[in-house]
């Protein structure tokens, strides 16, 4: 059995899997690899990643539906997240079942294991990590010889990961967030300045990677994320933590994990023919926030923390429209104007 | 007025949050496709919206806020009306029974 415990949001999600090539390729993958946490002793909650099919579960009462997309359902005293193949019709690729306190589930991938190296090497995976990560990040890796042999189960173990890390983890996460009353997953840049935190808030093509690069390349800005982050709010103080769904600026990201940055101000973007400030009120600054981020609509008591959060981050945090242009001028408009 | 002998009474599938005076509504989704907006009552909306509690009629409603507001009975009855209507369209509100 494998391990690999990921950290986001000082929340922490052990994932256990027969398989070393997912737990390697949860390793390799670099947005990812930043959050993977060596500490043994703690856990948030654990998923047991089972590979073969999936079992029948109960009857299920739909919870919400994303389009064609993945499913929350309950059953009786857990949820669950499942998810189509998407070159297979009517077909279940994936399901999620987790007990309805977060702490603990199992994840049914309807594929063959991807790789069986135990049986295949006689002797178990040896750990072994390159780069420049200070501390051992996984319990167990996959053998040298593995890394650059292509086959075929190998290509089927990724394809896994990527439905997890992108589908599963990211929809799970948002619904632990709130029923967690963490705080919220948003679309956002960060940007630090200064010591001082900036979020360029915007949804897809709004201009996010491009204020980062910018940002970046014009000052020597530190890049935390050029799309995503979890906002919170602790001690009336609104916080950002980094989350490992990266835009375009993946080799740019000081990614981490590891500590809250307390958000200065929020930009909220868009594209313009000449560079634009306002400085917009709480009120219109809450459902900007909450239109940016990932609330959870199905959920009645986690819709309601997600307008604490919102209001909360509006009530505390400096909020602007800011119309750019695509290009360093923007370094030094918001210099100008806001002193940064 | 028929309309002022009905009760309406909150949908459970909403949630709202009183921030500054106003009142934030979020309809609870169960596809993509039904996501659109978040609501905002003003004050004189979240009263309305406060005494919509399945017990009185609109027309009780009314005369509360007659003796609560310097607004005139005909105003307050054309506003509820207007925010009756559109609180049925995001399904904020139910129809109970008529008294």
């Amino acid at each position: 059995m494998f391990n690999f415990r990921i950290r986001i949001a000082d929340k922490i999600m052990r994932f256990k899997t027969n398989s070393s090539l997912l737990a390697y390729n949860a390793s390799k993958a670099k947005e990812f690899r930043h959050f993977l946490y060596s500490e043994k002793k703690r856990q948030d909650c654990t998923f047991d990643i089972k590979y073969g099919g999936i079992p029948e579960l109960g009857e299920k009462e739909l919870l919400f539906r994303i389009g064609e997309g993945w499913s929350l359902s309950k059953c009786a005293d857990k949820i669950l997240f499942e998810y189509p193949d998407r070159n297979i019709p009517n077909r279940t690729a994936m399901i999620a079942e987790i007990k309805s306190d977060m702490t603990e589930g199992k994840i049914y991938v309807n594929a063959e294991s991807p790789s069986q190296d135990k049986e295949e090497t006689g002797r178990p995976p040896v750990l072994k990590m390159t780069g420049n990560h200070p501390a051992p990040i996984l319990a167990q890796s996959v053998p040298k010889h593995r890394l650059s042999r292509k086959r075929t189960p190998q290509k089927r173990g990724q394809e896994v990961m990527i439905e997890i890390k992108a589908n599963f983890f990211q929809a799970f996460f948002v619904e632990y967030l709130a029923r967690q009353r963490v705080g919220l997953l948003a679309h956002c840049a960060s940007v630090q300045h200064r010591n001082k935190l900036y979020l360029f808030m915007g949804k897809k093509e709004t201009g996010k990677s491009t204020i980062a690069h910018i940002w970046h390349d014009a000052v020597g800005a530190t890049v935390f994320n050029d799309d995503r982050g979890v906002i919170a709010v602790k001690n009336r103080t609104p916080y950002f933590y980094n989350a490992p769904w990266v835009g375009t600026l993946v080799d740019k990201c000081d990614l981490h994990s590891g500590y809250p940055l307390k958000i200065e101000k929020i930009f909220f973007i868009y594209q313009s023919p000449e560079n634009a400030l306002r400085k917009i009120s709480r009120q219109e600054a809450i459902p900007k926030i909450f239109r940016n981020s990932f609330p959870v609509f199905w959920n009645k008591n986690a819709a309601q923390f997600a307008l604490g959060i919102c209001s909360q981050i509006a009530h505390t945090t400096p909020c602007y429209d800011f119309g750019f242009v695509n290009n360093e001028s923007i370094v030094t408009f918001l210099k100008r104007k806001l002193d940064l | 007025m028929k309309d002022f002998k009905k009760v309406y009474e909150k949908s459970n599938d909403i949630a709202s949050r009183e921030i500054d005076n106003e009142l934030f509504l979020l309809p609870i989704y169960k596809t993509t496709d039904d996501i659109s907006k978040m609501y905002i009552l003003n004050e004189t909306a979240m009263a309305m919206w406060t005494l919509m509690d399945g017990e009185r009629t609109l027309q009780e409603i009314v005369d509360k806020l007659c003796t609560d507001y310097h607004v005139s009975r005909k105003t307050i009855e054309k506003e509820l009306q207007e925010l009756v209507k559109d609180l049925r369209s995001i399904n904020a509100i139910q129809e109970k029974s008529s008294r």
